[in-house]
């Protein structure tokens, strides 16, 4: 049998600029700030997108796209690029790009939510271990099976035909 | 590529097609099989990375459209409230399948009968009852003997656990007196015929890196192939090809690097699901047959069930930990199974618990429900689902109408120029009332179980992994398509064995029961070897 389930990884799209960075931690603070007892950290604080690894080329174009767009919003509602605005015309903008059910935002926040949450300081702190499942897998408890003598003893539940 | 004519071709290499091949391999004829996936390697399944649940909503999402492989065709479900989920590769929909593997019930083979809707099937489960324990110990089912749900039945396996999620409800439905049982599910939960036994990774729906998942590709198929099965991969069928005498000659396929190649049969047999099997069909045109293959009826393509679905979630107090163990398989509840006219609805449906969900699933389910926000609330919000959820889909029987159906996009074409399916879909009035009555008991449920928020999603949206209905059996060839044997009324040497060929739906998972279909309709004709054309 051949191994022949994934193609071979492709390189990873070209980095983001430091303008597309802004943006994007600007917005990563508007998702996932910091909580506030500072338990855990914000997204923006682990550099979830120090580089493109993990994005497909057509990913890192829906991206590229968005963040210009978003600026251009900015832009036009503010008279100032996206990373300069407070966080509550930012909202606004986000608000509408959801509205619009925009796959930039999708595509976003999907990635987003997936580096931190498969973050290195993030896993222990929602009680997962910093690993993959295979090859260790998990411990589930068999739970009580005395719980079923009562069912097992119903009569016949289908019908005859 | 040797394309010499072949005594027997199979197209799809399936949960039907793998049980099919296996089975008559026993008669020692050439036997092909054309699949337009590839082989998959279990090393780079999701569960073998941190990033495994994003894989899953990507290159490993259920939807061919969102998935997009090279090797997946594009469905149109733009009229449909149920997207289609499927998978192309060896071992088909078992590659991603959760597992669950109950049988059809007697009742469901006469749902005319008992109820005076729709049509009772041509076989029953009496029949059908050795297929699908040879099918089970094939695939390797884990279980619990004495279902008061169901006629008495051995199972290979022991269960998998409640956990912490299981027990908590199995507890909830005691004290309503309602039916609970372990879940009948193709995991090895000890290690069986060279599977290793399941270790709790939780996502089965992105394939089991540690083999103990029965999909066809590590039960049938090395067996199948073993015992003398061809199985070319990347082989995408265009059309099935008739002789001047109206038989099926062979089909018209494009292989890995898209050339066009014929291969001839004696007999074809198509097992690519409720929606590969018609498109397939519909794009077989020639002059005996102007509207399709064998579709003298116009039935092809008609009658489509999908088994709309309710996913209703809930909100725990205490950590419950779901996101480990098999992720849809722990108990399942068939209180609501059999008709009662009273609920306001004919036939019913099977409570199946899930454990919980994975952090990602949990976030971006969150995110979009409104549960969880972005801000300052998301990690309060976060912390609050997930590990702490618990809840069930319900799956019900979907009955046939004509208007659901299958038909070929005008436009949408896959990699190789072949056109698309276009699913044309509305829920009945039944369907609804059922899912109002399943979304109320879950909750009801869910609630006595200390639930203290409770999510539902009806219909769901992303959960039309079960196609059925659009080839179906029956005894007039004016309102059906094969026969009790599974062979197409209008062309002798045609026989269709997947779900295309249902008459009506369940209210359970249906591989099991296209397995023991399929080993049927093999058994059949190597009983008739002789007389197959007759």
């Amino acid at each position: 049998m051949s191994d022949t389930s994934a193609a071979p990884a492709a390189p990873a799209p070209p980095p983001f600029t430091a303008a597309e960075r802004a943006i994007l931690d600007a917005l990563m603070d508007l998702m996932i700030p910091a909580s506030p007892d500072g338990r855990m950290p914000s997204a923006q604080s682990l550099a979830l997108y120090a580089q493109t690894a993990g994005l497909t080329a057509a990913e890192a174009a829906t991206f590229r796209g968005g963040l210009a767009d978003l600026d251009a919003r900015a832009q036009a509602a503010r008279g100032a690029g996206f990373a300069a605005l407070d966080p509550a015309a930012a909202q606004a903008i986000v608000a509408a790009l959801r509205a619009e059910r925009s796959a930039f935002l999708h595509a976003f926040t999907l990635h987003t939510a997936a580096r931190y949450l498969a973050h290195d300081a993030v896993m222990p702190l929602i009680g997962l271990e910093p690993r993959a499942s295979w090859p260790r897998g998990h411990a589930v408890a068999e739970g009580d099976w005395s719980l079923i003598e009562v069912v097992r003893a119903r009569p016949r539940l289908y019908r005859a035909v | 590529m040797n394309n010499d004519p072949v005594d027997l071709l199979i197209i799809g290499a399936g949960a039907a097609g793998a049980a099919f091949a296996w089975s008559m391999a026993d008669t020692r004829m050439r036997i092909l099989c054309l699949e337009q996936g590839e082989w998959m390697n279990p090393a780079q399944y999701p569960s073998t990375g941190r990033d495994g649940e994003l894989r899953h909503l990507r290159e490993f999402s259920f939807n061919p459209n969102v998935r997009g492989r090279a090797t997946d065709y594009p469905v149109n479900g733009s009229a449909s409230p149920i997207q289609i989920a499927n998978f192309n590769g060896v071992g088909g929909g078992t590659v991603l399948y959760a597992a669950h593997f109950p049988r059809f019930h007697p009742s469901d083979f006469r749902v005319r009968t008992c109820d005076g809707v729709a049509d009772d099937w041509p076989v029953d489960y009496a029949t059908l009852e050795p297929f699908f324990a040879e099918n089970d110990r094939m695939m390797g089912v884990a279980g619990l003997a004495g279902d008061p749900a169901y006629p008495p039945k051995a199972v290979p396996l022991p269960p998998v656990p409640l956990g912490a999620s299981g027990e908590r409800l199995a507890a909830a439905f005691n004290q309503l007196g309602w039916h609970w049982w372990p879940s009948d599910s193709a995991i090895a939960t000890r290690p069986y015929e060279g599977r290793d036994r399941c270790v709790n990774l939780g996502p089965c729906t992105s394939g089991c890196a540690q083999g103990a998942k029965g999909s066809t590709d590590i039960t049938y198929w090395p067996e199948a192939i073993r015992r003398g099965v061809q199985l070319r991969t990347r082989a995408r069928v265009r059309e099935i090809t008739v002789g001047a005498d109206g038989m099926a000659n062979g089909a018209v396929y494009y292989d890995e690097h898209g050339r066009e190649q014929f291969q001839a049969a004696h007999v074809v047999v198509l097992a690519c699901n409720g929606i590969g099997t018609p498109r397939l069909m519909l794009n077989s045109v020639s002059g005996r047959f102007p509207n399709g293959i064998a579709n003298s009826s116009g039935q092809v393509g008609r009658n489509l069930m999908l088994h709309p679905y309710a996913s209703v979630m809930g909100t725990f107090p205490e950590r419950l930990d779901g996101q480990f163990g098999p992720a849809g398989c722990c108990i399942w509840s068939q209180e609501f199974y059999e008709t009662d006219r009273a609920r306001g609805f004919v036939r019913g449906y099977t409570m199946e618990i899930i454990r919980g969900r994975g952090a990602l699933t949990t976030a971006m389910n969150g995110l979009a429900s409104g549960q969880i926000p972005w801000g300052p609330g998301f990690h309060e919000a976060f912390g609050r689902l997930f590990a702490h959820s618990a809840g069930m889909v319900a799956i019900l029987e979907d009955l046939p109408e004509a208007h659901n159906r299958v038909t070929l996009d005008p436009v949408l074409k896959d990699g190789d120029g072949i056109p698309a399916p276009a699913i044309h879909y509305t829920l009945s009035e039944n369907s609804r009332r059922m899912l109002d009555h399943a979304v109320a008991r879950a909750t009801e449920v869910l609630r006595a179980a200390g639930a203290t928020e409770v999510h539902a999603e009806a219909p769901w949206r992303a959960a039309g992994w079960h196609n059925m209905g659009t080839a179906r059996m029956g005894s007039d060839p004016a309102r059906s398509v094969v026969d009790a044997r599974g062979r197409a009324h209008d062309v002798k040497n045609l026989f269709i064995i997947d779900g295309s060929i249902f008459v009506t739906s369940g209210g359970v998972n249906p591989t099991s029961t296209i397995q023991a279909l399929a080993l049927y309709i093999a058994d059949g004709m190597k009983r008739n070897l002789a007389n197959l054309f007759d």
